[in-house]
């Protein structure tokens, strides 16, 4: 398996096999058809991927293995509590004007 | 010094080797432009055009016709005379969401558009013809992304699509290559884990160094296309230097980039390469009082630039009002704006035509003619131009 993780040791993505883009020559994730900036990146070859491991709660380094990433929280898309909290009540807001108009 | 923002730098990981000069401050420094005292003179009568409960994005195809995308529909009227609107043709175009991207015009006549319906997306390309009517085809995409994420699109060509998302603290960036039938190939995605990526893209330009540029929230990346290729070309984490999140990206006239990032305006400097790395301690943030969204009021709909230095967008204010808000780039007066408030959660769409807006908000279609004069616009050549702030010139967010 083929593991790539950032320079945190926070694990991204695995898959099965790697090549490198043509032009950028970043590693890529066949299965998966993505591929990753080389600068941001460590790519790892690991024998299997434990079942609990999830891209971003789990770090790795040849020396420790797989273990809990100690940094992790629940991703936030805008990234601030009062940007998100305003969306969800947008988003509510919509929501109540759907049910409002069937 | 036109070029001088540019010295230093040159390789990817320059982060020190950026030094910018006062003069090169100055020259995106903006003078004295615009006079406006922030009202509204009139709002026209809204025409119920558009389908309800719709999160609608829109795109002045040409003279007085409109074309808007809104859930799974394709709409185009026009605008009369006595600003009320006609309805050309209303066609189901996809399997809509709330959450679609901004319409870009592949060339004259073909309109695309992603649409994001509970995180699986759409590619729908809308032939316009001559008279308003259109034809449209959709395409389900192989990727999925976050149900409630921006999705983002940018032309490259006239038939292919940058297109950004994001899902589970990732943002991702591939090429959509779009055949003339409508039919999609996607191109291998570029990942990049946030905090270096952020969420996805709220702005993109493509730059006259033919890369793109985003803003997302904290942080301002870069993007190089190549074939269906993308690369990254770095980021710069605005937030984390206190000058809010970045809404609105640009290029200055000496092809660096400025960002309206919540009160401030930044400028970035792109190295030689393309590359950008560094918010530089020498970069000061010009405090413009350019008030986008800030904490409390987020910016729900496009951005738009109404004069070269005045924008126009869409907000959210509370849990039932949204406003339109005019924010402009000057010294006194200066600031935030407020236009009609509309109690309605979708979001507002914005297009600046003529001396006048063109509002979305629900169903309807209405025209706002600012108030007060809009007079000594005209920008001192060295200050913040070249606003292509998407295709078409015309600025767009979407949160």
């Amino acid at each position: 398996m083929v593991l790539i993780t950032d320079k945190n040791n926070v694990v991204l993505d695995w898959s099965e096999s790697m090549d490198h883009m043509p032009y950028s020559g970043y590693p890529r994730l066949v299965e998966k058809d993505t591929c990753y900036p080389s600068e941001l990146v460590e790519v790892y070859a690991v024998e299997e991927i434990p079942e609990e491991v999830e891209a971003q709660r789990f770090c790795f380094t040849l020396e420790e293995g797989f273990y809990p990433n100690p940094d992790y929280r629940e991703p936030d898309p805008f990234d601030s509590p009062e940007y998100a909290a305003g969306y969800e009540q947008a988003l509510l807001d919509l929501m109540e004007l759907e049910l409002e108009e069937e | 010094m036109g070029k001088g923002i540019k010295q230093g730098g040159g390789g990817g990981g320059a982060a020190n080797g950026i030094k910018v000069t006062a003069k090169g401050l100055d020259n995106i420094k903006p003078n004295m432009f615009a006079t406006f005292d922030g009202t509204w003179t009139s709002l026209g009568t809204a025409t119920s055009i558009l389908p309800a409960n719709t999160h609608t994005t829109g795109l002045h195809l040409w003279e007085n016709l409109f074309f808007y995308y809104c859930n799974s529909y394709a709409v185009t009227a026009r605008l009369n005379a006595d600003d009320s609107f006609t309805k050309i043709q209303q066609i189901t175009a996809g399997a809509g969401g709330i959450r679609n991207s901004v319409p870009i015009r592949l060339d004259n006549n073909r309109v695309f558009v992603v649409s994001n319906s509970s995180g699986s997306l759409r590619g729908v390309t809308v032939t316009v013809n001559n008279d308003g009517t259109m034809t449209a085809v959709n395409a389900s995409l192989s990727f999925a992304t976050a149900s409630s994420a921006v999705v983002n699109i940018s032309k490259i060509d006239e038939s292919h699509v940058l297109c950004i998302t994001y899902e589970s603290s990732t943002t991702y960036a591939r090429v959509l290559t779009i055949s003339n039938t409508g039919t999609i190939s996607v191109g291998t995605a570029l990942a990049v884990s946030s905090p270096s990526m952020a969420i996805g893209a709220i702005t993109i330009i493509k730059h006259s160094n033919g890369n793109f540029y985003c803003a997302a929230q904290a942080y301002v990346y870069g993007l190089k296309v190549n074939g269906t290729s993308v690369s990254f070309l770095g980021s710069v984490n605005s937030y984390k230097n206190g000058y809010g999140y970045a809404s609105n990206i640009g290029e200055t006239d000496d092809g660096n980039l400025f960002v309206a990032s919540g009160s401030s305006i930044l400028v970035i400097p792109i190295n030689e390469d393309g590359t950008i790395t560094v918010l530089s301690d020498d970069i000061k943030a010009y405090k413009s009082n350019l008030a986008l969204a800030n904490y409390t009021e987020q910016v729900t709909g496009n951005v738009r630039l109404f004069t070269e230095n005045v924008w126009l967008y869409g907000a959210y204010v509370s849990s039932s009002t949204y406003a339109l808000r005019i924010a402009y780039i000057g010294e006194t007066p200066h600031g935030l704006y407020s236009g009609p408030s509309f109690a309605t959660a979708n979001g507002i769409d914005v297009i600046p035509y003529e001396n006048k807006v063109i509002c979305t908000y629900a169903q309807y279609l209405v025209v706002a003619y600012p108030g007060g004069t809009v007079t000594n616009y005209g920008m001192n050549k060295n200050c913040i131009t070249k606003t292509s702030f998407r295709e078409g010139s015309e600025g767009k967010v979407l949160i």
